[in-house]
């Protein structure tokens, strides 16, 4: 049983699920801002639109989006190749996520540093740029970090679409052999790799921002 | 498109349905014991049986649930272990979220009083009594919020038993649709499905954790 | 032409801008008139008024919940009154309620009156030196070599001028605070608001602050403070206020307020403090 005569050809696969990963993750992190947005906003209409899209998303498992937009689009015509969709469906769902994510960041800011910028007649945009989202931010590095890994394990489901990935590669190599339970074995052992160093670069940038902008805040 | 037709195929992707639910109560059943026994053995003052713990927790998260399916259906025959399609996926998803709720039902021992324990060697209980008899059943009441929590994520879960050609939720919709070729209603209601179940047991397991006051999962 | 200048210079000295852009001379700074606050059918504030002469210390004193921070907050207007009057100079430059006043006109308000936190609510990522630097690049539009160099001098006014490159995590309380005045000093105020600004600190290190308030004072700063110091008060304050449920109860020279109250509230409150 050797794990290690497969990892080459497994290894072929990573670029294809960091690829995945990180555009998804960028699209949803992206996404995430007007969403975070809108959930905090005065307008009840505003925060229900976004609340909603949050449980929805929430609510329907990664390969059903995957399916209704690789699949479900095609009756529309509109035909995507299965990178895309995943990365569009796996975007989608990642909004959802960090949307929350950056909500949880904000609201770890004490109000007390809003007040002080107003006390101090800085304009609300000052006041979000150079005090909130700085301090936010270190609260929000580490949620995001540890997502981006379970988007990384999220990517397999991907492979059921058709895209080039790790799972794909594996479950091709298993059709031609007998040694099934070491090519999955090993392709697990691929994904607990990668997510390895994630972590560690991950857990380097978020000492990195809370000793830069960290804060013990007064009582 | 006339109502009946989507009432027609809704009642087509029924078995489907149930067939998602069943999995799930089976792969609880497997996952809520297996996540206990991972909890005490986190909690272990012995190191090996900790350290040993931790590795298999570790590992049974880092690798994506599909490709736990994978091993446990396309791998486990190689050792002589034949499971069918819905055993595979059970245990597969079982093993899964026994890992990833180990943490929470680890703080829900930890979350019970020590008074409770005490009591208990008190009354002169033994170690297993005052176990499975005082410090678990509060443990679980403690933890219900976040372990509905799994749950409902494991249910969605479910829908990767389609790589198995598990007849689940997914799977009828897919086929449905290609009989009918109407890809994105039927895909689309599958998943209204999905959300219809998990929007409302989420919003539940919510007034539950306000209820209770909240415990860190 | 002059005469058109004189006109359109009398008509702009009658707006709230104007007023508040250049506070007039006279002896009257600021005046809050008939404030009352609401959160949700309780009512924090009712009716209370204050006018503040130019130089004037005032000391606000009284039990929790008694609405002194919530009244101190109006004089910035962060804190929006349900109804009641704000006036600068002698111009009113708030009156009714929520948006009756432009935002533009906010941000001059909050340059004149500066104020300080019981929680200091420095900002932690930046240093000592940037906190007080921030809002003079910002608000007042100063180059950032001009903002250093007035930094520069406010810490050295409140004695921390070798810490200027520190970040507050690294500053004890008292030392936090003295930042946080020299970075409401940093916009030229005329007016200072402190809001218990040592009850968040030991007494050894709320000595250092207080003697920074007094020096304040003594330069003519015009001050209101709502503390327990009674013997700060006492010391320094032209004005004591005494407040409690919301309103007024008794106000005059601290030897009248503190040393020989008139209402049995004062008498109340001031016992359980000075008898301690």
């Amino acid at each position: 049983m050797n794990l290690l005569t497969y990892l080459p050809s497994l290894a072929s696969g990573i670029a294809t699920t960091l690829a995945l990963t990180a555009l998804s993750f960028a699209v949803g992190a992206v996404i995430a801002l007007p969403v975070a947005m809108a959930r905090s906003s005065r307008f009840r209409g505003l925060r229900l639109l976004a609340g909603g899209y949050i449980e929805l998303v929430r609510g329907i498992p990664p390969i059903a989006w995957l399916f209704v937009l690789f699949f479900g689009l095609n009756q529309f015509q509109i035909r995507l190749n299965s990178f895309t969709a995943a990365v569009i469906g796996l975007g989608i769902i990642s909004a959802g996520y960090i949307a929350e994510i950056y909500r949880a960041g904000f609201n770890a800011v004490p109000p007390g540093q809003r007040e002080a910028a107003s006390a101090l007649s800085l304009s609300s945009r000052t006041t979000f740029g150079t005090v909130v989202a700085p301090q936010a931010l270190i609260t929000v590095l580490p949620l995001a970090i540890a997502y981006f890994i379970g988007l990384l394990k999220d990517s397999a489901v991907a492979s059921v679409i058709g895209v080039q990935d790790i799972t794909t590669i594996a479950v091709s190599l298993s059709k031609r052999s007998l040694d099934s339970l070491t090519i999955f074995l090993a392709a697990g052992a691929v994904y607990l790799l990668i997510s390895i160093p994630v972590a560690i670069l991950g857990s380097w940038i978020g000492d990195r921002v809370a000793q830069k902008w960290g804060a013990r805040h007064a009582r | 498109m006339p109502a009946d037709t989507w009432v027609a195929w809704l009642g087509d992707l029924m078995p489907g349905l149930l067939l998602s639910l069943q999995l799930t109560g089976v792969l609880l059943v497997i996952g809520l014991p297996l996540g206990t026994l991972f909890a005490v053995g986190l909690k272990s003052p012995v190191r090996v049986i900790k350290y040993v713990t931790v590795a298999v927790v570790e590992v049974a998260r880092g690798i994506p649930a599909l490709v736990l399916l994978y091993i446990v259906y396309f791998g486990l025959p190689q050792v002589e272990i034949s499971l069918d399609a819905f055993l595979s996926a059970a245990l597969a998803l079982g093993v899964s979220f026994a890992a990833y709720s180990s943490a929470a039902i680890r703080s829900g021992i930890d979350a019970v009083h020590p008074g409770q324990r005490e009591a208990a060697r008190a009354l002169g209980l033994q170690r297993g009594d005052e176990f499975f008899r005082v410090v678990l059943p509060q443990a679980m009441k403690i933890v219900t919020p976040p372990l509905l929590g799994w749950a409902i994520i494991y249910f969605q879960a479910t829908s990767l038993a389609f790589a198995i050609a598990v007849p689940e939720l997914l799977s009828r919709a897919y086929t449905l649709a290609t009989q009918n070729f109407q890809y994105f209603t039927i895909l689309a209601m599958a998943a209204v499905v999905y959300a219809a179940i998990s929007i409302p047991a989420s919003l539940f397991a919510n007034s539950l954790a306000h209820r209770r006051g909240r415990v860190g999962t | 032409m002059a005469s058109d200048d004189a006109h359109s210079a009398a008509a702009d000295a009658e707006t709230p801008t104007a007023a508040i852009r250049s506070i007039p001379e006279g002896a009257q700074i600021i005046e809050a008139r008939d404030i009352t606050v609401d959160f949700s059918g309780n009512q924090v504030l009712n009716g209370v008024s204050l006018a503040v002469s130019r130089g004037e210390v005032i000391a606000i004193i009284g039990p929790s919940g008694s609405g002194k921070s919530t009244f101190l907050r109006c004089f910035n207007l962060l804190q929006v009154p349900s109804s009641g009057h704000l006036t600068i100079g002698d111009t009113e430059v708030f009156s009714g309620s929520s948006s009756n006043i432009r935002s533009r006109d906010l941000l001059l308000l909050r340059r004149k009156v500066g104020m300080c936190f019981q929680s200091f609510n420095l900002f932690p990522h930046l240093t000592a030196l940037e906190n007080v630097v921030l809002a003079q690049v910002r608000a007042l539009g100063r180059s950032k070599s001009d903002a250093r160099t007035r930094g520069m001098q406010l810490l050295e006014r409140v004695g921390l001028r070798d810490r200027a490159d520190m970040k507050p995590a690294q500053l004890s309380g008292g030392q936090q605070q003295r930042v946080a005045i020299a970075r409401a000093l940093a916009l030229d105020p005329e007016i200072m608001l402190f809001d218990e600004p040592t009850s968040a600190l030991d007494p050894e290190l709320g000595v250092e602050v207080l003697a920074v308030m007094r020096e304040l004072a003594d330069e003519g700063m015009t001050m209101i403070i709502v503390t327990h110091e009674m013997h700060f008060a006492e010391d320094v304050a032209d004005r004591v206020v005494f407040m409690a449920d919301g309103t007024i109860v008794e106000a005059g020279t601290p030897a009248q307020v503190i040393r020989n109250p008139v209402h049995a509230r004062t008498r109340k409150f001031l016992s359980a403090v000075i008898d301690r």
